[in-house]
């Protein structure tokens, strides 16, 4: 083993234990729409998380269940994605905001980030965006604490688990500027299983899935839509 | 969960059938959650590459923030303080009321009252003391109309040619260097050559932090075209050094003779562009042993003299190798490499500068000398090819520089001391002949020596925090505080600052999209965004506090009344550009597109100007054509400027030398990026970062607290060992964001004597354990 890949995996090991920290802290605001599940699943990769992992209920089914349900169809409703995501918020200022690096980073060693948050799959989330390589300049660490001067900020939310009916195809519930590449976010074995196709294969992602509201901002200029690869 | 093709299909079939059953109606839902999140755009806030952004607003509230994928500057990419903006709209303290002081305290003013008092004051002073006697100081981040209104109102108005801004602490070298230059201020590149450039050469620029967009362009340029090479040319290691492939760490000053170096480089090798320099330039001396302007009322003359190219080769020779590591501490062999790069006809070279050669005291030769190496290799006005200025502030280019609001300046490239140009202005503001005083007010370090000394009667900032940024504040702010009954200070501004604690009247502003705008950035990219949602309690925009103030003081004549203020005071200024090759598009055509750089001609914008081919007002043959520079039959002029030592090195008892410069978290004095939580605890406080070495031979560890002292005053602050820059041994760097450490007690104001910009980067202090 390299220095460079013994350090990688430390990195790793010392990312994996703060994210996880930093993921399954109760979210302090934006109630989701709908209350969520008891156990929110937490999106820190499993091959580093030796504590049993609280499985997604068996699949929900909405109180008020409709009766004819095809056999072999999916289950409707708004399951557990809307649970999955609200943990996310506290790292960042709104819903689009780059989140903060909820650990220790040093500076002068910006170009490791992508031997975590790159192309593979090691558990820490993947970057959407990983043509850019300056990270430090959007996602910022977070060495101090507490505030300079109060704010009446409050951040605005995505409409998170979104179907255009109980059973058509999730509504993309975000803008897609800096999220033009979706599979580093819900494909791969360690990405949270809420936000995960179940068809990767499938390379279109938009021709089925649309943003919830055709007004938002579209993707960057000259970058194709996902997927990359 | 895999789900076949048929599956899906059955799943699609049913959901219709079903979707009433399921008890909720999402679709409607997604309605409600983002009802009228609307989406529009405008410029980013903060710095002059002038990313466009989308803005959400949903409930008269600025909510989310995404970048324009219609750009052309950022394409849909922001950085961290672009990202944040709509926190920095929402500080809990926001200015919400006029305030008016009384001893300690202050007393809520209706802004019928306060209006009528500034205006009261303005009258009292022009007839006590004449238009000496009121200054206003003003901004690169006032809106174009704001600096339109403030330049009318004042010189064909009150007949003051006190206005001047903050932008002279920041760009007033870049100007001087194109005007003597070029003719013509700004720059005639464009972003979009860093897509075709093979070498970017770094003039004490850290852009990963600075200019972060470009920086990012930059990187992509390198993994585009392996083989893309950055220069760094620093005095310290920064986060941008880690990206180039050469960091030359140079002595302050030492940038001098680097730019000698290669001039004399390409002279002695036969390595310059003959042809270009023969059909586009002529070589110019100027005075030498020009001093410091230290002095109160200092003055200063440039005497330009045309010389022979055998003469201007006499100049540079002394810059050889040798003498350049004497003077700039750099290898011989790096010298080469970028003297080379320059020499190679194939290379397409583009050269980035901002604060380190600005901030200098020899700041408009910096910026000449860059221009002679730019063009004695004819490495100019080709695709990849160009001299790029780069801004600090949003519109430090399109309000300061565009519109003159300056103690010299008049709009579009015209001056206070040109007859011609005051008839042209006179005619067009439609004022009598004689109006405009041909005499140039005072500059912005003369604002607050004369606000000191009782000179000034009554000054107004606005969009500025210059108790923070002045240099050597001892000298520059304690005056104010002294003699506070004797003079009146208006501060408009969005939050309290150290500036607004020492104003007589405090008026709140709207910011940004709480009024209608437009910026000009550093390629010359006019951008025009609509009010979007009204500011907090009463903040009203800068805009109509000055054109208030001006009626009532009964110049209605120059402000009309009108319901679309910004945009009718734009298309009045609009007249001065037109026809002259600084043409801005309309308001109407900026508003249906992310911005346009001018000259706009028959609605097309110009991105490379003097470029046959792509700039309408050049001529059609030849390679350029320099047509401002008229004064030298379109040839752009190289200067011979030689090294001068900076005015204060260390010594004995101050032995480190001090720079001082921005982070990337925090615009400038932190007063809206601070109050944001993200980024302030990123980047809480200022530091002190020093050299390991030097650290180990005082003791010091990091984290320790160390106090720096100049002649000027001291400070005690953090150390900071590796973090995000590492300085040479025997210099230490401390941001100026953090306005309970203010690191401008310390600094020496020193200026350019030609642009009147001070020095920023360069003074000694000592270092001892605190
Ligand atoms: S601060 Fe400058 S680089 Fe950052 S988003 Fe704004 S304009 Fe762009």
């Amino acid at each position: 083993m390299t220095t460079r890949t013994v350090l990688a995996t430390l990195a790793f090991a010392v990312v994996a234990f703060l994210l996880r920290s930093a993921y399954t802290d109760p979210p302090v605001e934006n109630p989701p729409a709908e209350p969520p599940p008891a156990a929110a699943p937490p999106i820190a990769p499993p091959a580093a998380e030796p504590a049993p992992v609280p499985a997604p209920a068996a699949e929900p089914v909405p109180a008020a269940a409709p009766a004819p349900i095809p056999a072999a169809a999916p289950a409707p409703g708004p399951a557990v994605r809307p649970a999955t995501v609200v943990p996310l918020r506290p790292n960042r200022s709104y819903d689009g905001a780059p989140p903060v690096i909820p650990h220790t980073v040093t500076a002068l060693a910006a170009e490791d980030c992508l031997e975590c948050h790159g192309d593979k799959e090691v558990g820490a989330p993947r970057s959407p965006h990983a043509d850019l390589q300056r990270c430090l300049q959007c996602h910022l660490p977070q060495p101090g604490t507490g505030q300079f001067k109060e704010t009446s900020f409050a951040p605005s939310t995505y409409p998170i688990g979104l179907r255009g009916h109980s059973y058509g195809p999730w509504l993309i519930p975000h803008p897609l500027t800096m999220r033009e590449n979706c599979l580093p976010c819900h494909s791969g074995e360690k990405t949270s299983e809420a936000l995960r196709t179940t068809h990767p294969e499938r390379t279109r992602c938009v021709q089925c899935h649309v943003p919830a509201n055709e007004r938002w901002p579209g993707p960057r200029r000259d970058v194709q839509l996902s997927p990359l690869k | 969960m895999i789900i076949s093709r048929r599956e899906f299909l059955r799943t699609v079939a049913a959901t219709a059938a079903t979707a009433s059953l399921a008890g909720h109606d999402w679709l409607a839902e997604a309605k409600e959650l983002d009802p009228s999140m609307t989406w529009a755009k405008a410029p980013c806030r903060f710095c002059g590459v002038g990313c466009g952004t989308l803005v959400g607003v949903r409930g008269g509230r600025v909510e989310a923030v995404t970048g324009d994928p219609a750009s052309s500057v950022n394409r849909g990419l922001l950085c961290a303080k672009g990202y944040h903006l709509p926190a920095v709209l929402a500080g809990a303290d926001r200015l919400r009321f006029p305030m008016l002081r009384e001893g300690d305290n202050y007393r809520r003013l209706s802004w019928d009252e306060a209006l009528d008092l500034v205006a009261a004051k303005y009258k009292e002073a022009l007839g006590k003391g004449g238009p000496e006697s009121v200054a206003i100081f003003g901004s690169g981040q006032w809106t174009i109309p704001e600096g339109y209104a403030a330049q009318k109102w004042f010189k064909a108005g009150m007949r003051s040619n006190n206005i001047d801004s903050n932008a002279r602490l920041c760009m007033t070298s870049a100007v001087q260097g194109f005007v003597t230059t070029f003719g013509s201020d700004e720059p005639m590149g464009c972003y979009d050559d860093i897509e075709h450039a093979d070498v970017f050469v770094l003039w004490g620029n850290n852009m990963a932090e600075m200019h972060p967009i470009l920086f990012s362009r930059m990187l992509a340029r390198k993994k585009a075209a392996p083989g893309t090479r950055i220069f760094d040319l620093t005095t310290r290691r920064t986060q941008t050094s880690q990206y180039a492939d050469a960091v030359l760490l140079m002595k302050p000053q030492g940038d001098l003779a680097i730019a000698n170096g290669i001039c004399r480089w390409l002279l002695a090798n036969d390595k310059f562009d003959k042809e270009f320099v023969g059909e586009h330039c002529i070589f110019q001396k100027g005075k030498t042993d020009i001093g410091y302007a230290l002095e109160d009322k200092f003055k200063f003359q440039d005497a330009p003299e045309e010389i022979t190219l055998d003469a201007y080769r006499a100049l540079v020779e002394p810059y050889t190798p040798e003498k350049v590591q004497e003077l700039a501490g750099i290898a011989p062999e790096d010298l080469l490499k970028l003297a080379e790069a320059f020499g190679d006809p194939k290379a397409h070279v583009v050269s980035y500068w901002c604060m380190g050669v600005n901030q200098h005291t020899r700041g408009t030769w910096m910026n000449n000398l860059i221009y002679a190496v730019h063009l004695l290799s004819g490495k100019i006005g080709v695709p990849g090819s160009t001299p790029f200025s780069l801004t600090g502030q949003s519109s430090a280019c399109g309000t300061v520089r565009e519109v003159g609001t300056s103690s010299e300046g008049l709009p579009a490239d015209r001056r206070v001391t040109d007859p011609e140009h005051r008839a042209q202005c006179e005619k067009l503001w439609n004022v009598p002949e004689g109006t405009i005083n041909p005499k140039p007010g005072t500059h912005a370090l003369e604002v607050f020596r004369g606000l000191c000394h009782g000179e000034l009667k009554v000054v107004w900032v606005q969009v500025t925090n210059p108790f923070v940024t002045l240099p050597n504040m001892h000298r520059n702010r304690d005056g104010k505080k002294a003699c506070r009954d004797d003079s009146f200070l208006i501060v408009s501004d969005i939050y309290p600052t150290p500036t607004t604690a020492l104003a007589d009247l405090i008026l709140p502003s709207a910011c940004w999209v709480e009024k209608d705008g437009a910026f000009g950035n550093a390629e010359r990219r006019t951008q025009q965004w609509d009010k979007m949602i009204d500011g907090p309690g009463e903040a009203k925009s800068d805009l109509w506090q000055l054109v208030e103030v001006a009626r009532r003081m009964g110049y209605g004549a120059l402000f009309p009344e009108t319901k679309t203020l910004a945009k009718d005071l734009f298309e009045d200024y609009r007249r001065f550009t037109v026809g002259i090759g600084k043409d801005v598009a309309s308001w109407e055509d900026l508003r249906m597109a992310p911005g346009l750089q001018w000259p706009v001609v028959d609605g097309k914008e110009t991105p490379r100007r003097y470029v046959p081919g792509h700039d309408p007002y050049a001529k059609k043959e030849g390679r350029i054509d320099f047509y401002k520079a008229k004064k030298t039959n379109h040839k752009a002029v190289i200067w011979a400027r030689p090294y001068e030592p900076p005015p204060e090195v260390p010594d004995k008892d101050y032995p480190f030398w001090l720079s001082t410069g921005r982070v990337l978290e925090h615009w400038h004095t932190g007063s809206m990026t601070r109050r944001v939580p993200e980024l302030h605890r990123a980047m809480p406080s200022a530091y002190c970062e020093m050299n390991q070495e030097d650290a180990d031979e005082l003791g010091i560890y990091a984290g320790d607290n160390v106090k720096l002292t100049s002649r000027r005053g001291s400070i005690v602050l953090r150390v900071a060992l590796n973090e995000k820059s590492v300085p040479q041994k025997g210099h230490v760097f401390v941001p100026f964001f953090d306005e309970n450490l203010l690191i401008n007690e310390l600094t020496l104001d020193a200026m350019c004597p030609i642009s009147k910009q001070p020095d920023f980067k360069k003074c000694a202090v000592k270092v001892e354990t605190a």
